[in-house]
C-alpha cells in the first residue's frame, strides 16, 4: 500500500512514519511528492533541514513547490540566518520554543485556503535534540489535535527506533495509523 | 486388634493392677513416689527428711538411709538452719504451695513445696519437689532474644494464624504500614495486599501442609496514608509444639527506594537513548546525506557548509543536553548515592 492510499479522502488522517534513519530525507521527499501529485496543499514544518534546502531539493525532484508552505525552525536557529520571511516562510528562532512554533502553525494554517491540506512535520526524533521527551509528547499532542480541529490530513516523521516504547505508545495513541519504509 | 482395642485392653489391665494394689497401699504409693522423676522428698512439719525417691538419692549423689532423717536444709544448702526465703519455711506459713529458683552446679532448679495436713487440718508436713528447669529457662532466654531481634527488625515480620488473621506485628511492620499492633490484629493479612489477587494464602498453606518452600516475590502492598509500597514478600511456616502447622510468617522488606532508583536509572537510560545516541546517529546519517549531496550536485557549497552548520549545532545541543541529564540525574534525591552525585555535578 503506497503512503497516500493511507490517506482517508473524506475524512483526516494522521499518520506516523517511522523511517530508517538512512532514508528519512528521502521519505520526506517522497510524501511531499506523494502528496503534491494527489493535489494536496502542504505544510512542511521542519526542525531538520533548512526549508531553503528542503525547497531546492523537492523541485530537483519535479515537485511544484508553489503549494508548499515552509515553517522554518533550524535555519535561524543553528546557521544565525533564515530564508526572507513572505506568503509562504515562516522562521522559528529555537526549534525549543513551542509557544513560537504553535503560534506559527496557527498563522500557515490561516493562510492556507481550500480543504485538501497536508500537514508533515520533520522530524519527533531531531525535536528531541532540542527538547526532552515530555515536552515533545505535549506538543505532538498538539499538533495532531490542531490537524483534526481543521479536518486536514498530515504525517509525523521519526526515526525507527528512535522512540522510547511508552513515547511510541503514546504519539501512537495520537495518530490514525504507524506506517514504517516500505 | 486395632490400636485401640490395645489401649482400651491395656487400661482394663492398669485397672486390674491399680484395684489389686489397694490391698497394698504401701507397695501402690512406694511406686508412684519411685515413678516422679524429679527428686523430691518428705518432710516433718519441723523440717526433718522423712522418705525420698530414687531420684532425689540421684541427686544429692547419696543412699536414702544417709538422707533420711536430716533436715533439707542441711543437705541442700550445708546450713544449720533454713535459708532466707525458703519456701518451705514460707509454705508453713501460708499453708500453700511455695516456690522458689535454685541454682545448683550452674544448672537452675525450681523447687516447689506443698504442705500436707493431718486429719485436723493441722499442718503435718509438706512435699518437696526439685525441678531442673535449666534447659527450659534458657530456652525461654533464647526465645526472648530472638522476640527482641524481630520486634526491634527494620522488616515487617507479620504472624497469622491459617485463616490468615493477623496474630503478630513487629514495630518494622507498624514503621512500614502505619498500622499499630492494635489495629490490625485479627484483621485479614491479604487486605493490606494492593492487589490480593496476587498472592493466594490458600496455596501458601497448601504448600506448607506439603512442606515445600516458597520462594521470596516481589509485590505491592498499601499503608494506611494509601501509599503503595514495593515489597519482598517471604512466607514461612509457624508449627505449635505439637508440630502441626498453625499459621504463616511473613517477613517483608521494604524495596520502594530501590525500585524507585531503578526507575529512575531506567528512566535516564531511556531517555539517554532518546537524545543522546539516536541524535547522534542522526547527526551521523544526515552528514553522509549532506556530503551525497554534494557530491550529487544536488547542493551548492554555501548550502553544504549551511547544512554542517546545522549538525555541529545539532552535536554541540546533543553534548548540553548530556550536562543537563548529568544535573537532573544527580537531583534525583535521596535514591543516587552522594559520591554519584558529586561525579555527575562536575
Amino acid at each position: 500500500m503506497s503512503f497516500l492510499e493511507r490517506i482517508e479522502p473524506d475524512s483526516p488522517t494522521i499518520l506516523l512514519y517511522l523511517s530508517d534513519p538512512t532514508n528519512i530525507r528521502a521519505s520526506n521527499t517522497e510524501i511531499i511528492s506523494q502528496v503534491e501529485k494527489a493535489g494536496y496543499k502542504t505544510i512542511v514544518i521542519t526542525t531538520n533541514f533548512p526549508s531553503s534546502v528542503l525547497e531546492k531539493l523537492y523541485t530537483q525532484k519535479g515537485i511544484n513547490t508553489d503549494n508548499i508552505f515552509y515553517i522554518d525552525a533550524i535555519s535561524a536557529y543553528s546557521l544565525g540566518k533564515a530564508p526572507e520571511e513572505d506568503e509562504r516562510h515562516l522562521n522559528i528562532n529555537n526549534p525549543g520554543d513551542l509557544t513560537s512554533l504553535s503560534i506559527a502553525i496557527t498563522k500557515a494554517i490561516r493562510q492556507m485556503d481550500g480543504n485538501k491540506i497536508f500537514i508533515l512535520f520533520d522530524s519527533i526524533s531531531s525535536m528531541l535534540i532540542y527538547i526532552p521527551t515530555l515536552k515533545t509528547v505535549k506538543f505532538i499532542h498538539f499538533l495532531s489535535n490542531k490537524i483534526r480541529q481543521i479536518n486536514y490530513s498530515g504525517a509525523l516523521l521519526a526515526i525507527e527506533g528512535g522512540l522510547d516504547p511508552m513515547m511510541l505508545a503514546q504519539v501512537s495513541s495520537f495518530v490514525d495509523e504507524v506506517v514504517t519504509d516500505e | 486388634m486395632g490400636g485401640n482395642e490395645d489401649i482400651f485392653k491395656e487400661s482394663e489391665d492398669f485397672l486390674s493392677w491399680a484395684e489389686k494394689q489397694k490391698q497394698n497401699p504401701d507397695f501402690y504409693w512406694s511406686k508412684c513416689f519411685s515413678a516422679l522423676e524429679d527428686p523430691a522428698f518428705i518432710m516433718s512439719a519441723n523440717g526433718i527428711i522423712l522418705i525420698c525417691n530414687e531420684s532425689m538419692e540421684e541427686f544429692l549423689n547419696m543412699p536414702a538411709k544417709d538422707i533420711i532423717g536430716k533436715k533439707c536444709h542441711s543437705l541442700v544448702h550445708g546450713t544449720d538452719d533454713f535459708i532466707n526465703g525458703c519456701p518451705f519455711v514460707k509454705s508453713r506459713i501460708s499453708e500453700n504451695r511455695e516456690n522458689y529458683i535454685l541454682k545448683m552446679s550452674g544448672r537452675y532448679y525450681q523447687v516447689t513445696v506443698d504442705p500436707i495436713f493431718d486429719r485436723e487440718t493441722k499442718l503435718a508436713g509438706a512435699v518437696h519437689i526439685i525441678s531442673d528447669i535449666d534447659d527450659m529457662l534458657k530456652a525461654n532466654a533464647e526465645r526472648a532474644i530472638l522476640g527482641k531481634v524481630i520486634e526491634s527488625s527494620s522488616d515487617a515480620v507479620i504472624s497469622t494464624d491459617l485463616e490468615c488473621r493477623i496474630t503478630g506485628w513487629n514495630h518494622g511492620a507498624e514503621r512500614m504500614f502505619g498500622y499499630s499492633r492494635d489495629e490490625v490484629m485479627e484483621e485479614k493479612f491479604v487486605d493490606l495486599l494492593h492487589d490480593s489477587s496476587e498472592m493466594d494464602i490458600d496455596k501458601i498453606i497448601e504448600f506448607f501442609c506439603k512442606n515445600k518452600e516458597i520462594e521470596r516475590k516481589d509485590t505491592k502492598f498499601r499503608t494506611k496514608n494509601g501509599d503503595v509500597i514495593d515489597v519482598s514478600l517471604g512466607a514461612s511456616p509457624i508449627y505449635d509444639e505439637r508440630e502441626v502447622l498453625s499459621g504463616t510468617a511473613f517477613i517483608l522488606t521494604d524495596h520502594t527506594k530501590q525500585r524507585k532508583a531503578e526507575h529512575n536509572l531506567l528512566s535516564f537510560m531511556a531517555e539517554a537513548v532518546l537524545r543522546l545516541e539516536k541524535p547522534l546517529e542522526m547527526i551521523k546519517t544526515n552528514v553522509r546525506d549532506i556530503l551525497d549531496l554534494y557530491e550529487n550536485g544536488d547542493i551548492d557549497r554555501e548550502e553544504l557548509s549551511d547544512l554542517l552548520s546545522i549538525q555541529i549545532s545539532n552535536a554541540e545541543k546533543v553534548l548540553e543536553n548530556i550536562v543537563e541529564l548529568k544535573k537532573a540525574t544527580a537531583d534525583m534525591g535521596d535514591t543516587i548515592p552522594e559520591i554519584m552525585k558529586d561525579f555527575l555535578r562536575q
